[in-house]
């Protein structure tokens, strides 16, 4: 039996339920249908087959497993995605990343009018970190045991889909984004700490003038006297 | 500054891992001498070769364990830090008759529901018995576990007689022995090494043997092959004199510390010299004497005939009251052959070990169940390893002995006598890592005392 489920939020996906020694048979067709979602990778694992790309997955499988196994690919899927999402945002902020970078180490009058949109992408940053933080127990977590076939299923998508080594990445990648804003609001804090430091010099330097002033006054008119 | 002679006898792993750990830490100027008495260092490490094919398959140790998820882990940090490449090892299915059972579902379509059930019952109970924590530092038994308790009363206890095959078959071939031949402790962690919580397994790239040449390039030593040690006694000035057979003629000579890393069968032939150190080797072989055992046959094909029916580095096979099917092959990167290595252990290993090569080769083919019976087709080549009572079935022995004890029989006349195996801790190349550098840490501590006395 076959069936294709295309919901709003996950990958296209097609089930086929079959026997064990029927999926090698079925293999090619599946993987070639699922190569119109993107590049795919494939696993065949204790008499069931997973097929997948970015856009689609196709499922071959026992039918009293279809359900197990189906849960187990759809979570894999919607995990590689958000993992995408976040790593297409961090990609997305270099850019930024090298246009700012300079202003960790110097910062002048004319840069205070970055300071918003500097406080927006560090904010964006840590935004990130907190995706990456939700999902990062998801995708390096321990297996089962004993397993089922829709555990190792799991875990051969997620050895697979390098999903651990890519949140260690983008961890790697959030860290330098968050530095460098780090010492980007570091340095915006001091120079207007500063400038409010100049104007209050400024303020004191007038005021003990006037009285300097005044003091004046006051001498010379005493000694008129 | 005194010059301190250090003898090793065994140039396996334990006497390598000595001499490597002894060098790397000394404080004082160390002479090593290393005696083997093959023609070769490496012991149960063996990384062998086929005629037919440049192919390569391990006839030894099969694979190491990767401990560093839990804690810090020696042997993985030195093969990293000797630069070696590994690849991960891993299978989870046992073929039972022409079945691959991988998985709980697996199991309850092929035993029944009750046997599968019973399986969970017995994996909580173990993992209730023996943590990932607990197995990591190996004190399990001596603290939770009832003195004297033997693995086939935990057996026993499994309700369904299909399940109580199933973990008898899928340990058999690493325990190495019978369940009524082992401990408690050591047949439930043999269980549980199969859940990746509790350890993973990797092998060298290459070949587990790169584990030898990696050491021997970095000792710097005497090594004298085919010298086999016969005797070993009190020499002058309270250091100890060994007697080494080569070539028809005794060659003696004298050292400060004498390191006899040997399994206990090949401990046994060795002549202990005075009443005290004889007395005090034989307690020790007495209580350490659980011989187990391995047979290894390995079987080229020109064509890897079993993928994609067979999909990890191993599984377990039914046959020969449970043994292992490496496919050998995954050692390699891009090789096109096929090498497919059988791992009995126990009464099998020691039965078979009698046949003939050829007849064990075709009791391998024999073994392959119905879906890849084909594979005769495609045979090149076969080798057998025979390794009786290479390792302990019960390392520690039943009650464990203080560590210190174990590793210095006899420390009253004899101080500069140590011994190292793996037969000490878990009967494995971590276990044998541990005891290494546990009698390396204690010679290197010694020889700087005595220089600051001196001093």
């Amino acid at each position: 039996m076959t069936h294709v489920d295309t919901p709003t939020t996950e990958p296209e996906l097609l089930v086929v339920e079959a026997r064990p020694e029927e999926v090698a048979g079925l293999s090619a067709a599946a993987i070639a249908w699922v190569a119109a979602g993107g590049p795919v990778q494939s696993i065949a694992l204790h008499g069931a087959a997973v097929a997948w790309s970015p856009g689609r997955a196709a499922i071959l499988v026992a039918a009293e497993r279809v359900e197990a196994v189906r849960a187990a690919v759809l979570e894999f899927c919607r995990h590689d995605r958000d993992l995408r999402a976040i790593e297409a945002d961090v990609a997305a902020g270099w850019p930024d990343i090298e246009a700012d970078a300079p202003l960790a180490f110097e910062f002048r009058d004319r840069d205070m009018d970055r300071r918003a949109g500097l406080g927006e992408r560090f904010r964006r940053s840590v935004a990130l970190r907190a995706r990456l933080a939700r999902l990062a127990p998801h995708l390096d977590r321990p297996p089962l045991h004993p397993p089922t076939l829709a555990s190792q299923v799991g875990e051969r998508l997620r050895e697979r889909g390098r999903l651990a080594e890519r949140a260690g990445f983008l961890d790697g990648q959030l860290a330098v984004h968050e530095r460098v804003y780090d010492l980007c609001g570091q340095r915006a804090s001091d120079w207007a700490i500063a400038r409010r430091s100049r104007g209050l010099e400024w303020a004191i330097v007038v005021l003990l003038a006037v009285e300097t002033v005044l003091i004046l006054v006051d001498l010379l008119a005493a000694g008129g006297t | 500054m005194r010059t301190w002679r250090v003898a090793i006898v065994g140039g396996g792993p334990g006497g390598l891992m000595t001499a490597h750990a002894v060098l790397r830490d000394a404080r004082a100027p160390v002479e090593l001498t290393i005696y083997e008495a093959s023609e070769r260092l490496g012991g149960k490490v063996l990384t062998g070769s086929f005629d037919r094919l440049p192919a390569r398959y391990e006839a030894g140790a099969a694979e190491f364990y990767d401990y560093s998820a839990v804690g810090p882990d020696p042997l993985r940090e030195l093969v990293e830090d000797l630069g070696l490449p590994i690849v991960r090892m891993g299978g989870a299915a046992l073929v039972s008759g022409d079945r691959m059972v991988a998985n709980v579902d697996d199991i309850r379509d092929t035993l029944g529901a009750e046997a599968a059930d019973a399986l969970v019952e017995f994996d909580r109970a173990a993992r209730d018995a023996v943590g990932p924590r607990d197995f990591y530092r190996g004190d399990v038994a001596a603290t939770t576990m009832p003195a004297g308790a033997r693995f086939d009363v935990a057996l026993a206890r499994i309700a369904h007689p299909a399940a109580r095959r199933y973990v008898e078959q899928l340990v058999h071939s690493d325990l190495a022995t019978e369940p009524a031949r082992t401990s408690l402790a050591y047949g439930l962690d043999n269980y549980l090494m199969n859940d990746p919580s509790y350890l993973r397994l990797y092998a060298i790239e290459g070949g587990n043997e790169r584990l030898i040449a990696g050491l021997d390039a970095r000792i710097r030593a005497t090594r004298r092959l085919r010298h086999r040690v016969g005797r070993i006694d009190a020499g002058a000035k309270g250091r100890l004199r060994v007697t080494a057979s080569h070539a028809g003629r005794d060659d003696r000579e004298e050292y400060d510390f004498v390191v006899v890393a040997l399994p206990v069968e090949h401990l046994k032939t060795i002549e202990f010299g005075g009443a005290g150190l004889a007395g005090a080797l034989r307690r020790h072989v007495a209580h350490h004497d659980h011989p187990a055992h391995y047979l290894r046959i390995t079987i080229l094909f020109d064509r890897p005939f079993w993928r994609p029916g067979l999909h990890d580095s191993f599984c377990m096979l039914d046959r020969f009251g449970g043994c292992c099917l490496y496919d050998e092959s995954v050692r390699d990167a891009g090789a096109t052959h096929g090498a497919l290595g059988w791992l009995l252990g126990g009464d099998a290993a020691v039965e078979l070990g009698r046949l003939a090569d050829e007849d064990l080769v075709a009791a391998a083919l024999d073994s392959l169940p119905g879906f890849l019976a084909h594979g005769r087709r495609h045979v090149l080549e076969g080798r057998v390893h025979r390794w009786p009572g290479a390792v302990s079935a019960m390392p520690g022995g039943l009650v464990r002995l203080p560590v210190d004890r174990c590793h210095q029989p006899e420390p009253v006349e004899h101080p500069g006598l140590f011994l190292v195996g793996d037969y000490l801790f878990d009967s494995t190349l971590n276990g044998v890592l541990d005891s290494a550098e546990h009698v390396a840490g204690w010679i290197t501590d010694l020889t700087a005392t005595r220089l600051e006395a001196v001093a």
